[in-house]
């Protein structure tokens, strides 16, 4: 019989991998990998070619969330990535099999970039 | 043309000028789309094709040990105003024997939304039901 906690990370296993924008010309992000480091749930980032922000991403901190406190499936992801210059809010959620990402992406110190929001779809490469 | 004078039933319906041709290369729909759900009990995959203009979608239905080939239908394009030539949207059909199943597509930021009204004609007392799927050419 399976426990809670292993029923969560069964389901959590099935969106590790890469992940893949619908959209050729994606504003952001072209595709990010959920990984598992540590026993903790990280992503890792890869900008479009047609990006406003082209420097490299960090390995960002996932969470994942259920839909209410007392089960336990998967619905949607918090995400946090921390650069030098920029810090990246990601709001994730899964609708029938598309992982969709509301950035909050705010730059840092005096930096004259507007604070901005770019929301985008992804389906599962591998 | 005094084009305030074409039938209409809304305001939007009127246009100032007529446009023979769709601005968006029918290209951009053509390929293989597959859902991106992968438990999804509908439609499989779909394969768009094109012949003399006219766009053909040919869907396989997704059964529990492989698919079911439901053949190719024609689609009918949209865009989404009447001075749009860009190709937001299509509807189509396929009608078998004990069921009719009405689709009705549009694309948003290169995902192929597939909504399908699927209506029961064999007196089986199954409820009609609506359906909404999300479609990537995944092979790309």
């Amino acid at each position: 019989m399976k426990t809670t906690e292993s029923t969560y990370r069964n389901k959590l296993s099935q969106y590790m991998g890469i992940w893949r924008s619908s959209y050729k010309k994606s504003r952001l992000i072209e595709e990010f990998t959920f990984f598992e480091e540590e026993d903790a749930m990280k992503i890792s980032i890869k900008n479009s070619a047609e990006s406003f922000y082209q420097n490299p991403w960090n390995v960002g901190s996932i969470t994942p969330h259920g839909y209410t406190p007392d089960s336990n499936d998967i619905v949607a992801f918090r995400g946090h990535v921390k650069m030098d210059d920029m810090e990246a809010f990601l709001a994730i959620n899964e609708n029938k099999g598309l992982l969709i990402i509301a950035s909050y992406l705010c730059f840092k110190d005096n930096d004259p970039r507007s604070d901005c929001f770019v929301r985008e779809f992804f389906y599962k490469v591998s | 043309m005094q084009t305030n004078n074409l039938a209409h039933t809304k305001m939007d319906d009127l246009v100032s000028e007529f446009y023979h041709g769709w601005g968006s290369e029918i290209e951009q729909l053509l390929g293989t789309w597959n859902n991106v759900n992968p438990k999804t009990g509908q439609i499989s995959h779909i394969i768009m094709s094109s012949q003399d203009d006219t766009l053909l979608l040919h869907a396989f239905g997704k059964l529990e040990d492989g698919t079911k080939d439901w053949g190719t239908t024609t689609c009918e394009l949209f865009s989404s105003n009447v001075t749009s030539t860009e190709i937001e949207g299509f509807i189509c059909h396929f009608n078998f024997d004990f069921m009719r199943v009405e689709i009705a597509g549009n694309m948003k930021y290169g995902v192929m939304v597939i909504q399908s009204y699927n209506t029961f004609q064999d007196g089986s007392h199954r409820n009609n039901y609506f359906c909404r799927e999300f479609f990537c050419k995944t092979n790309s």
